[in-house]
């Protein structure tokens, strides 16, 4: 090196591409505390402390690959011992011999000086925030209270009606078909007559499809009024209950249940087994196979975004996500959206049709969601969502209505 | 979001002469321009995708949400509102750097989208742990964001207090969106945050698609420890070790690294 360079007050060096320290300057050696033939051929790494370090390979590195120079870098050097040097550098990369040629200064007072500026924009960036911040969320706050007290007065409208729709069906419309179940029965019955009417065989039919219905709308309804209680809860042996549950209902079907062998989540434990029971229950009747069926349960953790309405909300939280796969006659997946409507039925032999209705509510009551993916003649996977951080405080949890017991007795199936 | 938005709010380019889907995601400090020496030995069997995220390159800062960007998965809904964009199945997702773990994130989400992921210098944390090694403490990343700062200091709007939300904030000129490819500081600085206080090792054992792990020899900022550490809580993962020196073998060695990308994508899952 020409000895006017080497003791320049310009700080100079070049490095290899991959960082292999090949000329320093003197001047530059021995403020960091070495001398030059001490650092050639050492990695400049020697010299970089591990902030600097970063910055160079996330920063410096590309830009100087991708356009050939970088100019007023800022960076710090470290010496043998004592502080790190601050330097403001050039580089340059000389594409033909794969060198990179550094020059700087030593910017310890304007380093300072930047630092105090970059202080006060700080303090002055948070104050403003702070204020844009306060009044913007006031804005939303008044915004959302008069929306809210709007929904409230809707909702609490929309339920009373339902309560008394309710009423009416499972109540005033249970009476005249018991009796007309009754009579029917009767004529069935009634061995005077000599030749049986065959219709008459058909309305006890149509009237005990008709109590089914309103069963399950009865057990849909009470879903809103039932109270939540969430704990940790092991579906493994739920499930193994209720496997053995629906092997009495379909004595001729093989259930192969493949699971892991312990998985807990926060839920509520009888609306989990309502909801679970639903599930196998479907996947059983709409097998493909004439006596067999194969159900797959995978359990596990995945971040999503909280808000599912708000546009331009995010906060990503933990969810358990439980995959339960049929092996059964999948339907299309052009329909997936409407299997969760009432009374929708995506099968011409299907029952009552509330399923699924049911456990979308359920996980409605959880703050989770439900998803189906299909393939016709392939089977079918219900992805189910639970949230993990949050208890859900849904407004069930403060309802006492009927007796939790009460669930079965009106599942009447 | 407006469908057609994504591909504008994130500066998205398909080119290639092939159908099975290679989506490139950019590391922090950086944008799509970095695979430029990789992209030309893959187009002719593949159909590429190249993208910024929002806050990087030419995307569009407007649509930057605080929020949202405070974690890698808000990122990681990036590449899922792309792939949704463009209905892809069974993309071969190559990550540099953080957006290895931005993948990892997709891939939780939504295995379907995803067939590879190609990890190039991936960490699942940076910071040392009680029995982990990440390669840093604490106060070195704050040294980084310090770093930063000093360096975004001549930018025209950086000492000027920012009104949140920037949406009316006028457009830097091209000199200074090209010379650390982002088009804010303060949002840089905020993806430093999100990365390298970033701690995804919880998420590593549920990945289901097969992945390959690209470990540089002497990066300081994945260190091999770390690419042994990901090999063995990864399942489904392949570990190879690059002559490559540094953290940006796709620019340093691109034949290296290019060799090594098709050796594994000749290999069966």
């Amino acid at each position: 090196m020409d000895a006017r360079i080497a003791k320049s007050p310009c700080l100079y060096f070049v490095t290899s591409d991959d960082g292999i320290l090949l000329d320093i300057n003197e001047a530059l050696a021995a403020r960091l505390g070495y001398s030059a033939a001490e650092l050639v051929g050492q990695r400049s790494d020697l010299l970089l402390p591990p902030a600097t370090r970063i910055f160079q390979q996330t920063h410096l590195f590309p830009l100087l690959k991708m356009q050939g120079f970088a100019e007023e870098i800022f960076l710090h050097l470290r010496p043998r011992t004592g502080d790190d040097l601050p330097m403001l550098i050039n580089a340059e990369r000389r594409e033909e011999v794969l060198e990179i040629h550094y020059a700087g200064i030593v910017v310890r007072q304007r380093k300072q000086f930047e630092e105090e500026l970059i202080a006060a924009r700080k303090a002055a960036e948070t104050a403003l925030n702070e204020n844009s911040a306060l009044l913007e969320a006031k804005e939303a706050l008044r915004r959302h209270s008069e929306q809210l007290d709007a929904e409230m007065e809707q909702t609490s409208r929309q339920n009373s009606e339902l309560r008394q729709f309710n009423r009416v069906v499972t109540h005033d419309v249970q009476e005249p078909l018991r009796k007309l179940q009754v009579f029917a029965n009767m004529m069935l019955e009634d061995g005077a007559r000599a030749e049986k009417h065959p219709l008459v065989e058909k309305i006890c039919r149509a009237t005990g499809q008709l109590r089914d219905i309103i069963a399950g709308l009865q057990q849909y309804v009470w879903l809103n009024d039932a109270p939540m209680r969430i704990e940790p809860v092991d579906i493994v042996p739920m499930l193994r209950a209720i496997a053995a549950r629906s092997e009495k209902d379909f004595p001729a079907v093989h259930l192969a249940l493949h699971m892991p062998e312990e998985c807990s989540f926060p839920a509520d434990r009888e609306q989990l087994h309502w909801l679970l029971y639903e599930l196998l229950h479907n996947a059983i009747q709409f097998r493909r196979e004439p006596s067999s069926a194969t159900v797959r349960v995978r359990y596990d953790i995945v971040q999503q975004n909280r808000f599912r309405n708000l546009e331009d909300h995010y906060a990503y939280e933990e969810y358990g996500r439980l995959r339960i796969e049929d092996d059964g006659q999948g339907f299309d997946p052009a329909y997936a959206g409407q299997a969760f409507e009432l009374f929708r039925r995506l099968h011409s032999n299907s029952g009552r049709g509330i399923g699924l209705a049911l456990c979308r509510k359920i996980l409605d009551h959880h703050g989770g969601s439900i998803r189906l993916e299909s393939t016709p003649g392939a089977g079918t996977a219900v992805i189910l969502f639970f949230p993990l951080a949050r208890t859900q405080a849904s407004e069930g949890a403060q309802n006492t209505g009927y007796v939790s017991t009460e669930a079965h007795t009106v599942r009447g199936r | 979001m407006n469908s057609s938005n994504v591909l504008q709010r994130n500066n998205v380019h398909v080119f290639g002469k092939g159908t099975t889907p290679m989506l490139f995601a950019h590391g922090f400090g950086c944008d799509q321009n970095m695979w430029r020496y990789l992209t030309p030995a893959f187009e002719n069997d593949y159909q590429i995708i190249l993208f910024d995220y929002v806050g990087s390159g030419h995307s569009d800062a407007s649509a930057y949400n605080e929020q949202r960007y405070s974690s890698l998965r808000g990122y990681a809904q990036d590449v899922l509102d792309i792939c949704a964009e463009l209905n892809l199945r069974d993309t071969i997702f190559v990550g540099h750097s953080v957006s290895s773990m931005i993948g990892l994130l997709a891939a939780n989400a939504e295995p379907s989208y995803f067939s590879r992921l190609i990890m190039v210098g991936p960490s699942p944390c940076y910071i040392n742990d009680a029995g982990y090694k990440g390669g840093f403490e604490r106060k070195d990343i704050e040294g980084l964001l310090e770093t930063m700062d000093q360096n975004y200091i001549g930018w025209a709007n950086f000492l000027a207090p920012a009104i949140m939300g920037h949406k009316d904030r006028p457009e830097l000129g091209e000199e200074l969106t090209r010379s650390f490819c982002s088009t804010d500081p303060k949002i840089a600085r905020r993806f430093a945050e999100a990365t390298f206080f970033s701690d995804n090792r919880r998420d590593l054992a549920q990945n289901s698609v097969p992945s390959l792990i690209l470990q540089c020899s002497e990066d300081i900022i994945a260190p091999s420890e770390v690419g042994e550490y990901l090999a063995a809580t990864m399942p489904r993962s392949t570990l190879r070790v690059m002559r490559a020196t540094g953290h940006c073998p796709h620019m340093s060695e691109p034949e290296e690294t290019i060799q090594l990308m098709k050796e594994y994508l000749s290999t069966a899952a």
